[in-house]
């Protein structure tokens, strides 16, 4: 240091008759203050076997006399790399001013910027050598073009590491780029100067989680390497979702509700798309118009086990059947698109072809879609469903990679039971062989809770109380992922009852649910249970006629209710309900009906006692008097998969189950009732039991059945008749299984 | 792969040198590992595959491969010296420096942890020289001793040379405090048994011919005895010396970064000091920012780290003398 004071005369002499040869003007050159302290001027000129000599020549290349010592290996730890373009390069001489910043402090010269302040780093020119001759900056920056092209030059404000990008544009890398992301943050943190501005060139560089405002995204993320398609030798970067920097064609919105939010640093969501990518081609390459078809692009293809359709194996712990989701055809839910809408695609039970038909409802996740139904493709959000970089968890490593628990159906399929034929599904034919004449109510789909074959409903009751089992025994654990959204008013990310009984996206209970209440309350596992309804009450079950408990030791007096649980009697003297001998509607004891299928009564005197298995409770016995019962609260238990489909469904709201819609039964299309008939015992069959199936009839163990409209005077179980301003029954109002 | 006819140098009468361009511009990919850290490297991703450069150091394994350093990509390339594919790699922190070889390590100087790493050769971090992270301001290059047990780190902040158990990574001891200036590389002379540390300022006077200031300082080579004991100052008309290379007869091939060339030095038969007697590169511009080099004893080729190019050149033969 003192050496070069001593010398600073005679340097400043040398360096001002130097300069006259090179420079137009005759200004001097004070060093920054970095550089005096390596060698004065000498750092950079008067090099020993300096190529110009005394100072380098014109034709020597500036930017290695500064990579030399701030390039790999150099001495500076200011490491720094030239901007490559696609076309040439920008050198350290268009950005920095060799010498000094110009703020009168390390030199006389002052050069204030736009703004009146000073720029740091020696960033900003006054002198712009692209011209010929050299035109005068104001510590400007000229912008640059990949082809070559020189654009105008440009303010700067470099005060501190944050102005590389500025909100006002004043940025060092506004010069050139427009500003896209992290605006006001130092972008040297993810594009180092040592790189060349390059950012490593692989996004996960920067998408490591070190806290700089990009998620991490390691190796073992799911759509990295780690993919099913991994296996069959394809190998995905990120090029094939997404395009750098918020260019892509496609956004997904941030969503605090589902931790997408990068807000913070600048962005308004996620970017995705491709520009140069080809829909369908065998590249992946992300060319969808919208998030919905880019993950379709591959999950799409069934033939590789990607696609949402058919079993799903995945989401409800192995110890349950793994429902079948069936299939769509074509599988992205709305056929051929255009980006916006589509035809729409027809969906395929894996086990009832009556069901085949156009779906009606698709889940797009988006606040944006305010009315049930289909929504259009650019609306679909797989994103705030699927974590599908791991990022938010609780992923354990495995499809389906979701922002929260999901169990899927652990029941087997719903469906009318059938007697199609000839069949082609394993539904298409109601097989109750295994329920002999013997066997408790006999051949018929749900004549208790061992009957679990296809065509018939499937409860807890007859499915082994899936949701007693520990994975899936609260609602958090078999639909946590749902709170995200549909967890009205809640704060903690967690289920209660309140929050379950509420569930509602569309529609008003009054407008939607039979018995205009919420019916999640009393279905879903860990509802309160208000407002549950009896469904047995003599009003809804016996409009016409009036039941009572049997009467007579060996009479079949009293129209039998579900499961002929009024068959007793009275014994005053015991005061006590005695069991009677009640033959019922399929007994084939002379003083039954004896219609089909049969059940063998020969002998037995308690035919239908003890039979009843299912466990709701429909009369009440007291004191000489039988009445209606009470409400079976909570009696079922269900998963939100047990009703719905998360992403697209032949029915509306998602459903995939009807249950108990007797309109589609054709197992009992044989079995109609006369209309008008007694048996050996003298009894009559009453009104609501004449010429009707057996499904109709007022024992069919049925709760809330949706009557067939073909047998109206059948009293529908759950509801009032229609004759009498109620419904034709079923659960709900939204969801009746007509042919669309 | 391109081949070139060297033209217009005096050792092309002796033999023709042909320069092989490897390499390409497209950047390999990292696997992002933690960022400036002596950790366990990061497990590679399947199937990616990379390239050289950005190359700093270069080193010759006991077997004849190359290991070269990157600095933007944080890799160490295993090179095939005849063909000069990638063989392989070991990935770490973002920018490597140093770089040296024996049997079973590879050492791995770390800008930006401001360590050295020794590396089994799958890349398993076994220990670090010193106290890890921190241990050097830049540790820029680095020489092995096998036989002395002994690895001699060029730290180019700290203005000196740092000795430490090859073996065991301990520190032993320092020289070059107070003398040196801005050391960047560093090679063994066999034929004296003393150590070669290029400086961009070796002191201020006898400067060489095109010096300006005599009172600036000006780039030279120091040389150290085994044990950090001063021996004697070479200079040149060299501006930014970095690597150099030695071979069995003590001829130093300097490269300098900022001319572009390699200077070939031998001693002056008889007499004190050293004549260049030839140069590679130059008015050609085919070495942009060359940072390091190595001698193949086998066949005197000279390979060269080609920074700016991206590309890691060979001068087939170029250790024969004319």
């Amino acid at each position: 240091m003192s050496r070069y004071l001593i010398k600073k005369q005679d340097v400043l002499i040398s360096i001002l008759l130097a300069g006259a040869l090179l420079l137009p003007s005759s200004q001097a050159y004070a060093l920054l203050e970095a550089h005096v302290l390596v060698d004065g001027c000498s750092t950079c000129h008067t090099l020993h076997a300096s190529p110009g000599g005394a100072l380098f020549a014109v034709s020597s290349d500036p930017t290695l006399v500064c990579l030399s010592c701030h390039g790999p290996g150099g001495s500076s730890l200011l490491k720094a790399d030239i901007h490559a373009l696609k076309d040439g390069n920008i050198i350290c001489n268009e950005c920095h001013n060799s010498h000094n910043n110009g703020n009168g402090i390390d030199s006389e010269v002052v050069r204030e910027n736009i703004d009146g302040t000073y720029n740091i780093k020696l960033v900003g020119l006054t002198e712009d050598y692209n011209s010929d001759p050299p035109a005068t900056m104001v510590n400007q920056v000229r912008e640059e073009f990949a082809s070559g092209v020189l654009g105008v030059p440009k303010d700067v404000v470099y005060n501190s590491a944050t102005d590389y990008d500025r909100a006002d544009g004043k940025g060092l890398c506004n010069a050139c780029h427009t500003s896209i992301h992290n605006t006001g943050q130092t972008c040297s943190d993810c594009h180092a100067h040592a790189g060349g501005f390059a950012g490593s060139g692989d996004c996960r560089a920067c998408h490591d989680g070190s806290g700089i405002g990009a998620e991490l995204i390691s190796i073992h993320s799911p759509h990295s390497t780690n993919t099913i398609y991994n296996s069959t030798g394809v190998t995905f970067t990120c090029e094939n979702c997404h395009t750098d920097h918020e260019l892509g064609t496609v956004q997904i919105p941030n969503n605090t509700a589902v931790d997408i939010d990068y807000s913070t640093s600048g962005h308004d969501g996620i970017s995705l798309g491709n520009n140069g990518g080809v829909y369908g081609s065998a590249n992946y390459n992300a060319a969808g118009l919208t998030e919905a078809e880019i993950c379709w692009d591959c999950h799409d293809r069934i033939d590789v086990l990607v696609s949402e359709w058919e079993t799903n194996t995945d989401t409800n712990g192995g110890s349950f059947p793994n429902y079948d989701f069936g299939t769509l055809s074509p599988s992205n839910w709305v056929g051929t698109w255009n980006g916006t809408t589509g035809t729409t695609a027809v969906w395929s039970s894996a086990n009832f072809s009556f069901k085949q038909g156009n779906i009606q409802s698709t889940h797009s996740v988006n606040d944006v879609d305010g009315v049930s139904g289909k929504d259009i493709v650019a609306d679909l959000r797989c994103s705030y469903c699927h974590d599908v970089h791991d990022t938010f968890g609780p992923n354990t490593g495995s499809g389906p990679f979701l922002r929260g628990n999901w169990v899927g159906n652990p029941y087997r399929e719903d469906g009318a039971p059938r007697n199609d034929s000839p069949s082609s599904l394993p539904g298409d034919v109601a097989d109750y062989s295994a329920y002999n004449v013997a066997a408790k109510f006999g051949a018929v789909p749900r004549g208790g809770a061992t009957y679990d074959a296809l065509g018939g409903y499937f409860i807890d009751q007859n499915s082994g109380n899936p949701t007693d089992d520990v994975l899936m025994d609260s609602a958090d654990e078999f639909a946590g992922l749902c709170v995200l959204c549909h967890a009205i008013g809640d704060t903690d990310g967690l289920w209660d009852a309140t929050e379950i009984d509420a569930i509602n996206e569309f529609g008003t209970p009054e407008d939607d649910w039979v018995g205009d209440n919420n019916g999640h309350a009393v279905v879903v596992k860990g509802g309160s249970g208000a407002n549950a309804a009896n469904l047995f009450t003599m009003s809804k079950r016996f409009p016409t006629t009036t039941w009572s408990a049997y009467t007579g030791d060996g009479s079949h007096g009293g129209n039998p209710v579900m499961a002929y649980q009024n068959a007793y009697v009275y014994n005053s003297k015991r005061s006590s309900w005695d069991r009677v001998w009640g033959q019922g509607l399929r007994g084939t004891d002379s003083t039954a009906f004896q219609y089909s299928p049969p059940v063998n009564t020969a002998g037995r005197g308690f035919n239908f006692d003890l039979g009843y298995d299912w466990g709701a409770t429909v009369v009440i016995q007291g004191s000489g008097t039988m009445t209606d019962s009470g409400t079976d609260s909570s009696f079922h238990q269900f998963t939100c998969s047990k009703c719905h489909n998360p992403h697209a469904s032949r029915l509306p709201r998602l459903l995939i189950t009807n249950c108990l819609d007797t309109n589609h039964n054709t197992w009992d299309d044989s079995y109609v009732t006369p209309a008008s008939d007694s048996n050996g015992g003298g009894d009559s069959l009453s009104p609501e039991n004449q010429s009707v199936s057996l499904s109709q009839v007022t024992a069919a163990q049925n709760c809330h059945r949706l009557a067939d409209p073909n047998y109206s005077q059948a009293g529908p179980q759950g509801t009032a008749a229609p004759a009498d301003g109620g419904e034709n029954g079923g659960w709900n109002r939204v969801s009746p299984w007509v042919e669309f | 792969m391109k081949i070139n006819c060297f033209e217009g140098m005096m050792i092309k009468k002796m033999c023709l040198l042909l320069v092989v361009l490897v390499g390409a511009f497209s950047f390999g990919c990292s696997d992002g590992g933690s960022s400036g850290v002596v950790s366990t490297p990061v497990e590679e991703p399947p199937q990616e595959s990379f390239d050289v450069t950005s190359p700093v150091r270069i080193a010759m394994t006991p077997t004849g491969q190359l290991v070269v350093t990157e600095a933007n990509d944080g890799r160490a390339l295993f090179l095939d010296s005849t063909t000069l594919d990638v063989t392989g790699s070991i990935a770490s922190s973002k920018r490597l420096t140093a770089v040296g070889a024996t049997s079973d390590k590879i050492f791995l100087g770390l800008e930006t942890a401001g360590a050295v790493g020794v590396y089994s050769y799958g890349g398993e971090l076994l220990y670090s020289l010193g106290s890890g992270v921190g241990e050097f301001e830049l540790p820029n290059d680095l020489v092995l001793d096998e036989a002395n047990d002994r690895v001699y780190v060029v730290d180019t902040r700290a203005k000196r040379v740092k000795v430490y158990n090859l073996s065991d990574g301990n520190f032993l001891w320092s020289f070059g405090q107070n003398k040196m200036n801005f050391p960047t590389g560093i090679a063994f002379d066999q034929s004296s048994d003393t150590l070669l540390i290029s400086d961009f300022g070796v002191g201020t006077e006898g400067c060489g011919s095109l010096c300006f200031d005599p009172d600036s300082f000006y780039a030279g080579i120091w040389r150290y005895g085994l044990d950090g004991g001063y021996v004697e100052t070479l200079t040149g008309d060299f501006s930014r010396p970095q690597g150099l290379a030695v071979d069995d007869d003590g001829v130093i091939f300097l490269v300098d970064s900022l001319l572009g060339q390699i200077l070939v030095y031998q001693k002056n038969p008889g007499a004190a000091g050293y004549t260049e007697i030839y140069r590679y590169g130059g008015s050609d511009i085919l070495l942009q920012l060359p940072l390091d080099i190595v001698l193949d004893p086998a066949n005197k080729n000279l390979y060269v780290t080609n920074n700016l190019a991206g590309t890691v050149e060979v001068f087939l033969a170029g250790g024969t003398l004319p």
